[in-house]
């Protein structure tokens, strides 16, 4: 195991901010802890590196115990959304700093930071003041100088959020190069889905100072626990319906399941939805808005339910049209929905 | 870019405040006699320059307490400001603000009756007549606007470079001074300006607390300021102001020299 | 994180440690028994300090040369001279007496009037010491009643004399060919120069003896050596002086309705030609402002018929000065024949050596020194001196003088 959390427990000034949360982690994984703002992923993730104090629980790395260990001697590497690249030095000195503070000597250092900066792509730039460079070139020098560090753990804190759209695609890809090179265990914390799904082993998903849901991408979006889990990741639909002797059943849809009896609501996704002309789900186009790289089409199900799908290419449909379209439905996810509701 | 007239005008006039009254003193330190309406002074003479530079009172004797004790309260007040600003703008504790407010006690009370009143605690605490007492006095009297530069610094500078030094392997003390205190250094030299001066100018409670033991620029200024000779005081005051402008020079220097050489590995 | 504490703990006992470490040497000789020899070796290889006001260039250079030369060839005392206000130095006493010092810092004091009044009357000045010192006798005219009073309140051993000053006048006689010699003349001399002539605001030192020579002057001086310090007695006995000088009010600067603040104020405008006529308790100041280039070569020193007021200023020791012997030692030398001929020649002050006492050579050394240029001798100045009032009735003249007089 190369990370193990017990029962963390967090609290500042105006309140706890993680409540007894536990987490595992495997060598060379990389995880995404994934949450709306405010969900204490980022407590998390200082906690880890020892930058918050903790009021409870334990941090194993390595199966060494860090709970209490000083920030600079637990190995565990923050880069942060705002670089936080050392003015007063150059590109040069920033990624040699943590070979200065472990004592290696100027001219091995220097030369160890000029490899580091060609592996980001950043040769040439070593004698350049980071207030001269643009946002994804500090980036690039951020990863360089946390490298540097040989981190026993990399975590990097909301770090592409700063950067436009091509940039943060090309640096993710940069990251990934970079973790299979130098065969990294690393902890995004992020609240970008997209981010989180495309590039992660796992995803912990946090909400509110509890982990949710641990699991692979796939898991975690196909297999939600609960509706709030499920909401995260946008674009739900929920088809109400009952189980019965074994049976769920709602308009147009019926398929076995274990589930106890009771009232239930079935998630369903856009692309459970194909317009087929033969289907048994009758929907009627609403509106139709052109984005350029694809067309939303919401369309309304006989049983009032909306269904916002994007196509791609042209689309032959109108406004007002009424096509039979059909469900298809694949390791379903039923939500109980309590009496009191 | 381009200056908005009114800028130029007010920039005139501060100027002319600050200029021409130190022109007067310049001339007025050489005046033999100016009598009314002259507009420049009748007759000229070295007596003061002569009286300044091998008088009663040896200038580079004086010149060297002077600055010394000033510095020292520099350098203390900006450390014990540093510290208190991290205090109080990193970390989250009861009493902050009192600690932040309490600093400034002392500026209301009148210099005169605080002085009188601690050169009590001084004499119990065999502090009076040394040093060492002068020193604390001119703190707490440097410190609180010492404390105002430096919490404005450590708040726009604050922790985040720290931490993330620690974070790439950096013990707490090694992070303040490799990352934060070049941040901090514009705030550490106006911060040390600031206790120089006021140091510097001092004149009450070095004399009482000093007990005129400890001599100062300013504690021999004074008298000749109270006296009306005009010309002695006007030679003293060049000497103090240009003696204290030539300590401002060597502090911005050193920090042009510091940030130039910014922090090689 | 123990260390914290532990420096705390560190600190703290520094802290405490300086509280007791501040042991102080103390003091075998009882002084005030000793005899003149025990006192000199006592004194001997020590230094003095001497405190007063630093004001007065050509007094630092004096002290801190010719007196301090002397002390350390004679008697291996070094002298050191600190300028301070006396109002500052009875603070700094003051301060020290509250709070217990029983070594403090200041040896020597330069006092006199009021300051000498309260100061001994709050115990802050050490004495009697006088009669131990020899040259007391041999110099100082033991029944002259400056030696036995200081502005009618009774020395009784605790100050010796320093030197002597006397209220003038001096005018440019460029501008002014006529002097007035008296009160009346005075104020026909305002009407000839309005708007050019003014007195410095009481409590102003200057200011204050100026008003209460004009008392004299319109007055009489005999009936104030004894007067109670009671206000309505003080205000009917001033008021023909309140008159005269509310009479004069229209012609003075800025038609009295304000004064200058201090005395070097109106002594700059003087110089600056702003006024006609001003007044000092430097008796010789004249001359040296003319050798400074501070006033025309044509500028003389006068004062009334009738007289002018003088007073003495004095050396006192202060109740925990650190080296009472060393004190009494300097002070011994500065009432010298020898050191008052120093004063007398380089700073132009009015001895306070008896000359019935000098020898016949001193007397000639004495009349040999230059007074300099548009000043009065030493023989015209003290017959026309006149003797101060009891210090008790200074504060009441200035309180009577702002409600009266200002703007009226």
């Amino acid at each position: 195991m190369k990370l193990e959390i017990e029962n963390l427990s967090v609290a500042y000034d105006t309140g706890a901010v993680l409540h007894g949360l536990s987490l595992q982690m495997e060598e060379g994984e990389f995880l995404s802890i994934l949450g709306p703002s405010g969900c204490g992923k980022t407590t998390l993730m200082k906690a880890i590196a020892g930058i918050v104090p903790v009021q409870g629980g334990h941090i194993y790395l390595d199966g060494q115990e860090i709970t209490a260990l000083p920030i600079h001697k637990r190995g565990t590497v923050v880069v942060f959304q705002d670089m936080r690249l050392f003015p007063h030095k150059t590109v040069a000195e920033n990624v040699a700093f943590p070979l200065k503070m472990q004592g290696v000597a100027k001219g091995e250092r220097l030369r160890r930071a000029r490899e580091l900066l060609q592996t980001v792509q950043m040769g040439g730039y070593e004698n350049r003041r980071p207030s001269e460079l643009s946002g994804g070139q500090q980036q690039r020098v951020a990863l360089a100088r946390a490298l540097a560090a040989k981190p026993r753990l990399l975590l990097l804190d909301e770090a592409f959020s700063a950067l436009d759209e091509n940039l943060r695609e090309e640096m993710r890809n940069l990251v990934l190069q970079l973790k299979e090179e130098f065969q990294m265990t690393v902890i995004l914390v992020t609240h970008d889905r997209e981010e989180a799904l495309s590039m992660s082993d796992r995803i912990a998903l946090m909400f509110e100072g509890r982990l949710i849901q641990c699991g692979t991408p796939w898991q975690v979006y196909t297999q939600p626990v609960s509706r709030q889990a499920a909401d995260y990741f946008g674009n739900c639909v929920y088809l109400p319906g009952t189980v019965e002797q074994g049976m769920f059943t709602a308009p147009g849809i019926r398929f076995p399941t274990e589930k106890a009896e009771g009232n239930y609501e079935l998630l369903l996704r856009p692309d459970c939805l194909s317009i087929l002309d033969a289907g048994d789900y009758p929907v009627t186009v609403e509106t139709i808005s052109f984005r350029g790289s694809d067309t939303v089409v919401h369309l309304r199900g006989t049983d009032g339910v909306l269904w916002k799908k994007a196509f791609t290419g042209k689309v032959n449909l109108q406004v007002g049209d009424t096509l039979r379209a059909a469900l298809t439905i694949e390791n379903p996810v039923l939500f109980e929905v309590s009496s009191a509701q | 870019m381009k200056k908005h007239p009114l800028m130029k005008l007010v920039l005139v006039i501060a100027l002319g405040l600050i200029v021409l009254p130190m022109a007067v003193v310049l001339l007025w330190s050489v005046t033999r006699r100016w009598p009314w309406p002259l507009l420049l002074p009748e007759s000229y003479t070295l007596r003061t320059v002569r009286e300044l530079l091998t008088g009663s009172a040896s200038l580079p004797k004086l010149l060297l307490s002077s600055i010394g004790l000033a510095l020292t309260v520099a350098v203390l007040g900006t450390i014990i400001a540093m510290m208190t600003a991290r205090a109080t703008e990193l970390h989250e504790f009861r009493g902050k603000t009192l600690v932040r407010h309490g600093a400034f006690l002392p500026l209301l009370v009148p210099g005169t009756v605080f002085a009188m009143g601690i050169q009590l605690t001084l004499i119990r605490l065999g502090l009076s007549d040394t040093i060492a007492g002068v020193i604390l006095v001119h703190l707490i009297a440097a410190v609180p606007y010492c404390i105002t530069i430096m919490t404005d610094m450590t708040a726009a500078v604050g922790n985040k470079l720290e931490q993330q030094a620690m974070v790439l392997g950096a013990a707490p003390a090694r992070a303040f001074f490799e990352v934060t205190l070049p941040g901090l250094l514009p705030g550490v030299l106006s911060s040390m300006s600031m206790g120089f001066i006021l140091s510097y100018s001092q004149y009450f409670s070095t004399l009482i607390i000093g007990g005129g033991r400890v001599k100062t620029m300013a504690l021999v200024l004074v008298p000749y300021i109270q006296s009306g000779d005009r010309a002695l005081a006007s030679v003293y005051s060049v000497a103090f102001v240009a003696s204290a402008l030539l300590v401002f020079f060597v502090f911005e220097g050193l920090l042009h020299a510091l940030q130039k050489r910014g922090d090689r590995i | 994180m123990n260390w914290k504490r532990f420096a705390a703990l560190v600190l703290s006992a520094l802290l405490l440690l300086s509280l007791f470490g501040c042991g102080k040497k103390a003091e075998t000789l009882d002084v005030s028994q000793a005899t003149w020899e025990e006192l000199v070796a006592a004194a001997k290889g020590t230094t003095v300090t001497f405190y007063g006001w630093g004001g007065d260039e050509n007094r630092n250079n004096w002290l801190n040369t010719t007196v301090a030369q002397y002390l350390k060839d004679n008697y291996d005392i070094t002298l050191e001279v600190v300028g301070m206000n006396i109002d500052d130095i009875l603070a700094k006493l003051s301060g020290e007496k509250q709070a217990g010092a029983k070594t403090g810092s200041i040896d020597m004091i330069w006092i006199n009037g009021e300051n000498f009044y309260s100061a001994k009357d709050n115990g802050l000045l050490y004495g009697p010491f006088t009669s131990q010192l020899p040259n007391m006798e041999a110099y100082i005219d033991l029944n002259d009643p400056e030696t036995l009073n200081d502005f009618c309140m009774p020395i009784e051993g605790y100050e010796a004399p320093y030197a002597k000053a006397q209220m003038v006048m001096y005018a440019d006689t460029a501008v002014t060919p006529d002097l007035p010699a008296s009160a009346e003349e005075l104020l026909e001399f305002c009407k000839a120069n309005p708007g050019k002539v003014t007195y410095p605001a009481l409590p102003d030192f200057t200011g204050s003896a100026f008003v209460r020579n004009i008392i004299y002057e319109v007055c009489g001086w005999e009936q104030f050596q004894t007067m109670e310090p009671d206000y309505d007695t003080v205000k009917a006995a001033i008021e023909p002086a309140l008159d005269y000088l509310r009479q004069l009010n229209p012609y003075l600067w800025n038609e009295g309705k304000t004064f200058p603040d201090s005395g070097t104020a109106v002594d700059a405008m003087f110089a600056d030609g702003e006024l006609v006529m001003a007044m000092s308790y430097s008796p010789f100041g004249v001359s040296t402002g003319i050798d400074k280039g501070i006033y025309t070569e044509t500028t003389k020193t006068f004062v009334f018929d009738k007289g002018n007021i003088g007073n003495t200023n004095y050396m006192a020791i202060g109740f925990n000065a650190p080296n009472k012997a060393g004190a009494m030692v300097a002070i011994n030398a500065i009432i010298s024949g020898e050191i008052q001929l120093t004063q007398y020649a380089q700073l132009r002050e009015l001895p306070v050596v008896a000359a019935a006492k000098l020898s016949q050579q001193e007397s000639a050394e004495f009349d040999a020194v230059d007074l300099g240029e548009g000043v009065l001798t030493q023989a015209e100045l003290l017959s026309h001196r006149l003797p101060e009032m009891p210090a008790n009735l200074v504060p009441i003249i200035e309180e009577i003088w702002l409600s009266e007089v200002v703007g009226k």
